[in-house]
């Protein structure tokens, strides 16, 4: 080391800190105003700091088609979920949780050093858990899908791209899996993987031509094992890109949701029967029910298959007249490939979804400021056709991110016990419904 | 629905042990020097406040776990260390402050020629080379507090600080 170069660095580091010294205060992320929170937090912060507040100009539109959107009731039903069961799993933080059939899989990280994965099963009522694999790659798991005995699970990103784990022994051991680069590419990052109805695998996400291009092209991998991957390019974006938010499948084809950017564009990436994509703008139609103005921020609820329609839910913002007014919507395409059509969601907004009883349900914070923070409690929330959202039950006690419904009925969420003093420990909560999703609304599918 | 951050590195920390510190007081405090770390390893006025808050915001979300974190700053640090040197991350910060821009937010100052030279020289360096020359000249850590946010070994820390000023002084020497 020389002197001068040591020199150099001490000033250089000093510029620095006299530089952003400078810089006035700010708030922090959760207290900035609407449109700070939008800007500064990206697509965590924004929606919801005022999600209830959806303004009366986003809850109708005659052109809309579709059951009408009947009012949202406020009153709570008691006993609608009775809490069955609750189940410590220790000192983890659960990453996801996934009904593989014939048992539940949940994919999680240590909460001590180092934060290894831990892979966790369940029988299909949630109620008896067992850690299956742990500490066995240096990496962070999420996403993760399961065909029969092969599960797949997408890490952090770094150098040309995502790292994906397979295992083919039911989570047990993992391994690494290389994910092809499109050709001519240098970097793409794997952000969402679904497992497919004939046993296979589609991984989406993002792919450049260089390390350091601005031309962000959203792509997709499918593979029919977890072992051999094939990517194809779905479409340029430009500078920003577009991630994938949501993998679906309806009539034994995939489909992507993706969305993202400045202002905020939405697109559905379709697979088609004689092979390739076909992509849906649906910008258009998601910024005409909120009238004049711009997307100006994304997050991606879920997707499923409500009455035979392919269904997905967003929360976000919309820029109009130098105001960012939040809001959420479903975006639906009805049977037989008609156009899709958009409705603003009335309710609590949800942060996760699931089926129960062909209705969909889904997990909400009581206070929707608390969507992207630690929320002191939960909504289980249900909606006849995705739109009207009610308050089934309440729980102060939880905070829970992560649901499914397994065969038998059960509604089992995972995610953190509150109220203890401690960081909470991670938490499994089966639900027992007394019910049918619609016997819990006390009304008619579209009344 | 699944939280997407993937490369935050996080929770490479001792086991949760004392009472958490309000988020407000942490981000408060540890803002400024935040953003200094994103600015230096980014080198965009623009991109890196949106990267600092990136980190904040990531560990508001968790502050129950992260803030009984001995050190959640070394947390933040981690995570805008590696955001800021990934090339997809800070293209979308940078489109987010284009976007503030017309919305009067401030920028810090631009950086001294010879320090933005440096800077340049800096960010060219393999990742870990340049996060550890930044955490030491910008927040002015130890080897040992080095290791502590990067997650690697005092040793590693050494040895990428030797490697950095050793290319560095052959960069330099070669600047009339």
């Amino acid at each position: 080391m020389t002197n001068l170069t040591e020199d150099r660095l001490t000033r250089a580091g000093h510029d620095v800190r006299r530089a952003v010294a400078a810089l006035p205060d700010a708030a922090p992320p959760h207290r900035r105003r609407p449109i700070g929170a939008l800007a500064a937090a990206g697509a965590a912060a924004l929606v919801v700091i005022l999600a209830l507040a959806v303004p009366a100009l986003l809850r109708s539109d005659p052109e809309v088609v579709g059951p009408a959107a009947p009012p949202a009731s406020p009153a709570p039903l008691s006993g609608a979920l009775v809490v069955a069961a609750d189940i410590e799993l220790g000192d983890i933080a659960v990453n996801s949780l996934v009904d593989a059939g014939d048992r539940l899989v949940a994919m999680a990280i240590q909460r001590r050093a180092p934060a290894d994965p831990v892979v966790l099963s369940a029988g299909p009522d949630g109620r008896e858990w067992t850690r299956i694999a742990e500490s066995f790659v240096e990496n962070d798991l999420g996403p993760q899908a399961v065909a029969g005995d092969v599960h797949v699970a997408i890490g952090a990103t770094g150098g040309a791209g995502t790292t994906v784990y397979r295992s083919g022994d039911r989570g047990r051991s993992w391994a690494p899996v290389a994910i092809p680069l499109p050709p001519g590419h240098a970097q793409r990052v794997a952000q969402q993987v679904f497992a497919t109805s004939d046993g296979g695998f589609v991984a989406a996400g993002i792919s450049t031509p260089t390390t350091f291009d601005d031309d962000h092209q959203s792509a997709v991998w499918t593979s029919p094992d977890g072992v051999t991957w094939e990517p194809e390019l779905l479409g340029s974006h430009g500078p920003q890109p577009v991630h994938a938010e949501g993998i679906a499948e309806v009539d034994g084809r995939v489909v992507v949701f993706a969305g993202g950017g400045i202002p905020g564009r939405v697109f559905a990436y379709e697979q088609q029967p004689g092979g390739g994509w076909s992509a849906s703008d649906l910008t258009p139609v998601v910024a005409g029910q909120a009238g004049a103005g711009e997307l100006v921020n994304l997050d991606f609820i879920g997707a499923a298959i409500v009455d035979g329609h392919l269904q997905a839910w967003w929360a976000f913002g919309v820029m109009g007249g130098g105001e960012i007014v939040p809001g959420a919507f479903t975006v639906r395409r009805p049977a037989g490939n008609g156009p899709w059509e958009a409705k603003p969601l009335t309710g609590p907004v949800p942060v996760a979804l699931a089926m129960l009883d062909g209705e969909i349900i889904g997990l909400a914070p009581v206070d929707p400021a608390e969507r992207y923070a630690t929320p002191s409690g939960v909504l289980v929330v249900g909606s006849h056709a995705g739109v009207a959202w009610h308050e089934l039950a309440r729980y102060d006690d939880v905070w829970l991110r992560h649901l499914v419904v397994a065969d038998g009925g059960e509604v089992v969420a995972a995610g953190t016990r509150l109220g203890t003093g401690e960081p909470g420990k991670a938490l499994v909560r089966v639900l027992q419904p007394t019910g049918t999703v619609i016997e819990m609304l006390g009304e008619e599918p579209g009344g | 629905m699944i939280d997407q951050d993937q490369d935050q590195g996080h929770d490479d920390q001792p086991a949760p042990a004392r009472a958490r510190e309000p988020f407000d007081a942490f981000f408060r405090r540890e803002r400024r020097a935040v953003v200094g770390l994103a600015y230096a390893l980014s080198g965009s006025r623009l991109a890196c406040e949106d990267l600092a808050h990136e980190a904040f915001v990531a560990a508001y979300r968790r502050w129950d776990e992260i803030g009984a974190y001995d050190n959640p700053g070394a947390w933040v640090r981690r995570v805008v260390a590696n955001r800021a040197v990934s090339a997809i991350r800070r293209r979308l910060a940078e489109a987010r402050a284009i976007a503030r821009l017309g919305l009067g937010r401030e920028l810090p100052p631009a950086l001294p020629g010879e320090s933005a030279e440096l800077w340049a020289l800096v960010r060219a360096l393999p990742k870990r080379q340049a996060q550890a020359i930044a955490l030491r000249y910008v927040e002015q850590l130890t080897p040992e507090e080095i290791a502590g946010v990067l997650g690697i070994s005092r040793d590693s820390v050494y040895t990428h600080l030797r490697r950095a000023h050793q290319a560095l002084a052959a960069d330099l020497e070669e600047t009339p």
